[in-house]
């Protein structure tokens, strides 16, 4: 067996898969011996013999499609299993042809356990081979096409026949079980990488968002606020005309820090860095256009995505009420932390959800930013009109 | 004209960006009724000299580098309760941070509602900006 210092690239999920081959190798070697002791103790026929070249053949193919994975090709070395598996399975059909079930599954496993590395056109192509030759090993095995050893019929009495094939289905039963749970591992695993790399981008794209809100704050804004103040001083020093120009300016510099803050503001709010969820919400509550409570029952901080996914969450949704939920409708806002899970709620009384109503655009992007901390986000109709928007993240507090 | 026999009052200006500390020099020197004790760009320089000097009016911005500006309010308070402490920043009254209201300021004012009238109204009258 290659050491692992012979590994050169290491191939996603090529760990996993090299253990079911090396599974398969020492099996394929087992059953070489069996048939060899087989051949010794208890029928000698040359057809017996033979059988041991294929099974040992397979062995040394999968030895070859082993070596092939350390060296990185994971998709050559499952191609080498693959045919050597076919090539196997028919070859004993030929032979032994009553273990004909057994060897329908064995020639089976190739398609089951390429599913997680191949892509849907090798999978169709997969699909329709091994259809071919499981059709090819039934008949064969069925009509006993090329008979083999069982015509030296003396020593294969039938507990013997059914010995054979049951021993031979359990090991198979025994593979899929391994092949499956190698499967399920490997899904698992992507499932993971894919978890981390989202709340990784989700992160990455967070710290930007702060890092520009401070930037603006303490560069763009800070020099126009100055600005301001000093054409401010201008103007009380001027009159008439002059005094009007400056004023003019001064109006136009207020307008453009108004809207450098309401930018930055929206890029990434100042108390939400500075004070936390609920303050931050409160202060959004206080510009929406329907009133809106916020409640807390928590003073604790969590961790900085946490807190940003859940705080624009907030704001989407009750953006979203104040769009929907009508006039004269209420909101309210709470914030809990219980069990260490963090759960926010935004409650109208408003007209409700029309169904399928639930602007997909905005709850997509709640999805996607809860979803990257590990939270879920629920969306429902109240019995009582209104709508509740239930998020949740399970996080330690800070 | 300025005022008659009132002495001007002393103004300490604590903000940690050098560039708005001029700006505020400049302001005050254009105000009549008030006068220039001393620039600060952080806590540290800051109590150093309110320690020395016992400004009547201290301008202090709520975003400074190293320690906020609500905790340096605390401490002049606790030291000299008399000196009248303003809070500013260029943050919108909603988003300020909730130790705002106790932490002993008399007032907050918006950096852009600084001018000649506003600083006079604070050296006379107390705070004309909102009050948190």
């Amino acid at each position: 067996m290659t050491s692992p210092s012979t590994r050169s690239r290491p191939v996603a999920g090529a760990a996993r898969l090299r253990w079911v081959l090396v599974a398969n190798q020492i099996a394929a070697t087992a059953g070489a011996l069996l048939v060899v002791l087989l051949f010794v103790a208890v029928v000698r026929s040359g057809w017996l013999l033979s059988l041991a070249v294929p099974i040992g053949g397979l062995a040394g193919g999968l030895g070859v499609a082993v070596r092939r994975l350390d060296r990185g090709d994971l998709l050559a070395s499952l191609r080498i299993y693959t045919v050597c598996t076919w090539i196997v399975g028919v070859c004993v059909t030929l032979v032994v042809p009553f273990i004909w079930p057994t060897l329908m599954l064995t020639v089976f496993m190739p398609l089951v356990l390429a599913v997680p590395y191949v892509r849907r056109r090798e999978l169709v192509a997969l699909i329709g081979t091994s259809v071919v030759i499981v059709v090819a090993v039934a008949i064969t095995g069925v009509t006993e096409f090329a008979t083999g050893v069982t015509d030296q019929v003396d020593p294969w009495s039938p507990w013997l026949r059914h010995l054979v094939v049951v021993a031979s289905l359990s090991a198979m039963f025994v593979m899929v079980v391994v092949v499956i749970w190698q499967q399920h591992a490997e899904a698992e695993v992507r499932a993971d990488l894919v978890r981390h790399s989202r709340a990784r981008l989700s992160s990455v794209a967070d710290e930007e968002r702060r890092r520009i809100e401070r930037d603006l704050h303490d560069g763009a804004q800070q020099r126009l606020v100055g600005l301001a103040v000093r054409l401010g001083m201008l103007s009380v020093q001027l009159d008439g005309r002059q005094a009007e120009a400056v004023g003019a300016m001064s109006d136009e510099l207020t307008n453009a820090i108004q809207e450098l803050r309401e930018l930055a503001h929206g890029i990434y709010p100042p108390l939400l860095a500075n004070e936390g969820l609920a303050s931050a919400l409160r202060a959004a509550a206080r510009r929406s256009s329907l009133p809106t409570e916020v409640a807390s029952t928590t003073t604790r901080r969590f961790p900085a995505d946490v807190e940003t996914a859940l705080y624009f969450c907030g704001v989407e949704a009750m953006q979203n009420a104040a769009k929907h939920a009508g006039p004269g409708a209420r909101v309210a806002v709470s914030v809990g932390y219980r069990d260490g899970l963090v759960e926010l709620r935004v409650v109208d009384d408003g007209r409700g959800l029309a169904p399928g109503a639930v602007p997909h655009g905005g709850l997509l992007n709640m999805q996607d930013r809860i979803g990257a901390v590990g939270g879920s986000v629920d969306i429902s109709a109240n019995p009582e009109g209104g709508v509740s928007v239930v998020a949740a993240v399970a996080t330690m507090a800070t | 004209m300025s005022e008659s026999t009132v002495p001007d009052v002393r103004v300490l200006v604590v903000d940690d960006q050098a560039s708005f500390r001029a700006v505020v020099a400049d302001l005050v020197e254009l105000t009549d009724g008030v006068v220039l004790a001393g620039l600060a760009g952080d806590v540290v320089d800051a109590m150093d000299q309110v320690r020395a000097l016992r400004p009547e009016l201290v301008l202090v911005d709520i975003n400074l580098g190293m320690g906020s500006g609500i905790d340096l309010t605390r401490e002049i308070v606790e030291l000299d309760p008399t000196l009248v402490v303003i809070l500013m920043s260029t943050y919108a009254i909603d988003d300020l941070p909730e130790g705002v209201a106790d932490c002993g300021a008399r007032g907050y004012l918006h950096k852009t509602a600084l001018n000649p009238a506003s600083l006079a109204g604070l050296a006379v009258r107390g705070p004309v900006g909102g009050s948190p």
